[in-house]
């Protein structure tokens, strides 16, 4: 039996195939753009309230201050608005009806030096999504924290 | 006699060309997205920012003042030793910033974004939020990553 012809090979260097190439990249750029909100640093604005320079803390009062929100955070997790002990889980509900009494819409707040600063942020977090247009930090030398 | 006609050239084969331009598209992508939080902050210092749904500070050339979770301190990427160092630091790239823009106005109007580890303790946040203060910054914003699902 007569052998088979081989089929004469073509020419040239094959041609690579850069269909998964171009896929890959467009995979990986849309990836970056998507993430890129969420890897990206950004930052909150704060105020340093001059209190923080006194002594003892001022407490603004209620007939003058335009200032409604006054948070302090104990280390235990207590939470007092405006000087009274005040339930965490009710903070997103109240302070939007307290901010809508104030003009500048101006929050006070303080926290114990040994708070995690995780949870200070989420505060103020709460506080600029509720409304707040600036949240001024304080730093008290008395608390009412036990 | 008639003219022979010149063959058709082949058309050049630009797949080959492509190749490693495709190759170093990749790597570049892959090297950006890997650096790409440094690329924006920076700095290259690495902490774990706390995340907020609300994000005021838009992308412009800041002031990054870090403090670790071992509690070191930076300013941009050079260490500091105590909070007098942050202050004096502070001051400087506040009053260079004044001078090459030619404006003593724009003293301390420079973007000074404090980013503190989320685990430390909110007392020594004050303490270096103070320090940068004294540094007469007059916009500072703390440094927040946006949360997933966050509006």
């Amino acid at each position: 039996m007569a052998r088979r012809k081989k089929k004469p090979e073509a020419k040239g260097a094959p041609t690579p195939n850069l269909g998964p190439f171009s896929d890959m990249t467009t995979s990986l750029l849309i990836m970056f753009m998507l993430t890129i909100p969420f890897i990206v640093e950004s930052g909150i604005f704060v105020s340093r309230s001059l209190a923080a320079k006194r002594r003892n803390v001022v407490i603004p009062k209620k007939k003058k201050s335009d200032i409604k929100v006054n948070l302090h955070l104990c280390a235990d997790g207590t939470v007092f608005l405006n000087e009274e002990p005040f339930d965490p889980n009710r903070l997103p509900d109240i302070i939007p009806k307290l901010l809508a009494r104030s003009v500048k819409k101006q929050a006070l707040l303080s926290a114990d030096n040994d708070v995690i600063y995780e949870y200070v942020i989420q505060m103020i977090d709460l506080l600029k999504e509720k409304g707040a247009s600036d949240v001024l930090i304080m730093k008290r030398k008395r608390s009412k924290c036990k | 006699m008639a003219r022979e006609k010149p063959k058709p050239k082949e058309p050049p084969d630009v797949g080959q060309f492509l190749f490693p331009m495709a190759g170093v598209m990749i790597l570049t992508l892959a090297t950006m997205i890997m650096d790409a939080q440094s690329l924006f902050s920076n700095t290259s210092i690495k902490v774990d920012i706390p995340k907020a749904n609300v994000i005021e500070v838009e992308l412009e050339q800041s002031i990054p003042v870090t403090v670790t979770k071992e509690g070191k301190l930076y300013v941009q990427d050079y260490e500091m030793p105590d909070l007098q160092a942050i202050t004096q630091k502070v001051r400087e790239l506040q009053e260079k910033y004044a001078a090459e823009n030619n404006d003593p106005e724009l003293m301390g109007q420079q973007l000074t974004v404090l980013r503190a580890d989320k685990s430390i303790e909110w007392g020594r946040v004050l303490e270096v939020l103070d320090a940068v203060k004294r540094g007469k910054a007059k916009r500072v914003a703390l440094a927040v990553v946006k949360r997933k699902g966050g509006g």
